[in-house]
């Protein structure tokens, strides 16, 4: 397995992120934040995705640093600081949705997260592709009585169309958590010693990600006192 | 909280979260706007069947402020700012209190805390107030002065703000409405909420 950043190491630098979209730090350590991230990227070989990151943020840094006239356009400068301030959360953020639910969990309890949110967590992750099945049967069901089989339907009858989708999903949803109760009841959900075959450790890239964050911040904080 | 009590959360979370996602797609189409300003309040007036329906099946305190928390998680994790995470789950508490008061089974107090739990969902927009103070930073270190700063910055001012929490709550009135009337005509008559 392709490994990068411990999702611990993530959050960090999700937090990280954040300080800067709230007190934007200028570009420089901006700059250092996504370099410092992209490194995962390049560890677990996503390349063309890490491209189109890079892509925005070198076009919008150029496009900032350029001489604009705001008054002619005003959202664009505003909506590329914005982005160039937003994305980096974006791309931590969607990094870390990408990690497997069992990683994410096993992880987070390592810091004693309470249970029930990770429960719920791991549920969501289960229950939605779940969902897409359920709402592609609820729409075959109806088609075979005759409703809601061309789009201009949908339109015309929004509230019909509402009410007829969610309360068949609603009702599935309750009798799948009855499912679920059992099925997690099972393997021993509600047990207070949990064990995994996978040890999720802290490696050297993890260290050497928390040493340079420290000095990022240290380095911010520096040059605002 | 019982174990079931909380798969049950975690399911209708989901459930909320999907309505959320549909809501903010619906906002952007309608106004053509990419900013999401009216995504609270449609999110507001399309989710109130799901709330309503979480509350009647758990009737137990915790539930509501499970369920922001973990969409705090979710907005946190998809990269939203800290901003977003605390009053979300500030929201929660609150609504999960107000829902107390009337032993969850009261409409009238389910309608007011769906009210408090809806405000929650502006969080993610005062993102969009950060950012801005960020942008006339930038304005003003490139040697511009405060009056070009407010030439260019529009339509960003209070008015705005009493519109996003009007617009949320009134939709919420509405949505909470058809929510409590959906599972009366479908939940109750089967008997699957009391």
């Amino acid at each position: 397995m392709r490994r990068g950043y411990d999702v611990r190491t993530k959050l960090m630098f999700l937090l990280v992120a954040n300080l800067f979209l709230l007190v934007n730090p200028g570009l420089i350590l901006l700059w250092t934040l996504i370099i410092l991230f992209s490194l995962d990227f390049i560890w677990q070989k996503t390349y063309w995705r890490l491209g189109l990151y890079w892509a925005f943020f070198t076009i919008a840094t150029l496009a900032v640093n350029a001489d604009l006239n705001e008054s002619k356009h005003p959202y664009l400068g505003f909506f590329l600081l914005g982005g160039l301030t937003v994305l980096p959360c974006f791309m931590v953020g969607l990094s870390i949705l990408r990690t497997p639910v069992h990683e994410f969990i096993q992880s987070l309890r390592k810091w004693h997260i309470p249970e029930s949110i990770l429960i719920v967590f791991g549920v969501a992750m289960r229950f939605l592709p779940t969902l897409k099945q359920s709402y592609c049967n609820i729409l075959d069901a109806l088609k075979l009585r005759g409703e809601f089989v061309y789009v201009y339907q949908y339109l015309l009858h929004p509230l019909g169309y509402f009410e007829k989708i969610l309360i068949p999903l609603l009702l599935n949803a309750s009798q799948l958590g009855q499912d679920l109760t059992i099925a997690a009841l099972t393997k021993a959900i509600g047990s207070k010693q949990k064990t995994s075959y996978i040890d999720y450790s802290f490696t050297f890239k993890d260290y050497f990600a928390w040493f340079s964050l420290s000095l990022l911040v240290v380095t911010y904080l520096a040059r605002i006192l | 909280m019982r174990v079931k009590d909380i798969i049950t959360t975690g399911i209708y979370t989901v459930l909320y979260f999907i309505l959320m996602s549909i809501g903010t797609l619906v906002a952007v189409l309608l106004t053509r706007n990419p900013n999401m300003k009216f995504a609270p309040a449609i999110t507001a007036l399309i989710a109130g069947t799901v709330y309503m329906l979480l509350v009647a099946k758990v009737q137990k305190f915790g539930a509501l402020t499970l369920m922001a928390a973990v969409l705090g998680l979710f907005f946190l994790v998809s990269g939203h700012s800290m901003l977003a995470f605390i009053p979300s789950i500030l929201c929660g508490v609150v609504a999960d209190f107000v829902a107390k008061l009337g032993n969850y089974r009261q409409k009238i107090w389910n309608l007011v805390s769906y009210l408090v739990f809806s405000l929650g969902n502006l969080a993610p927009i005062i993102m969009m107030w950060s950012m801005k103070q960020a942008y006339i930073d930038q304005l003003l270190a490139k040697g511009k002065d405060m009056a070009y700063v407010h030439k260019v910055m529009i339509n960003f001012d209070l008015g705005n703000v009493f519109i996003l929490v009007g617009s949320v709550l009134i939709c919420a009135l509405v949505g909470g409405m058809l929510g409590q009337h959906l599972v009366a005509k479908h939940f109750k008559a089967a008997g699957m909420v009391v």
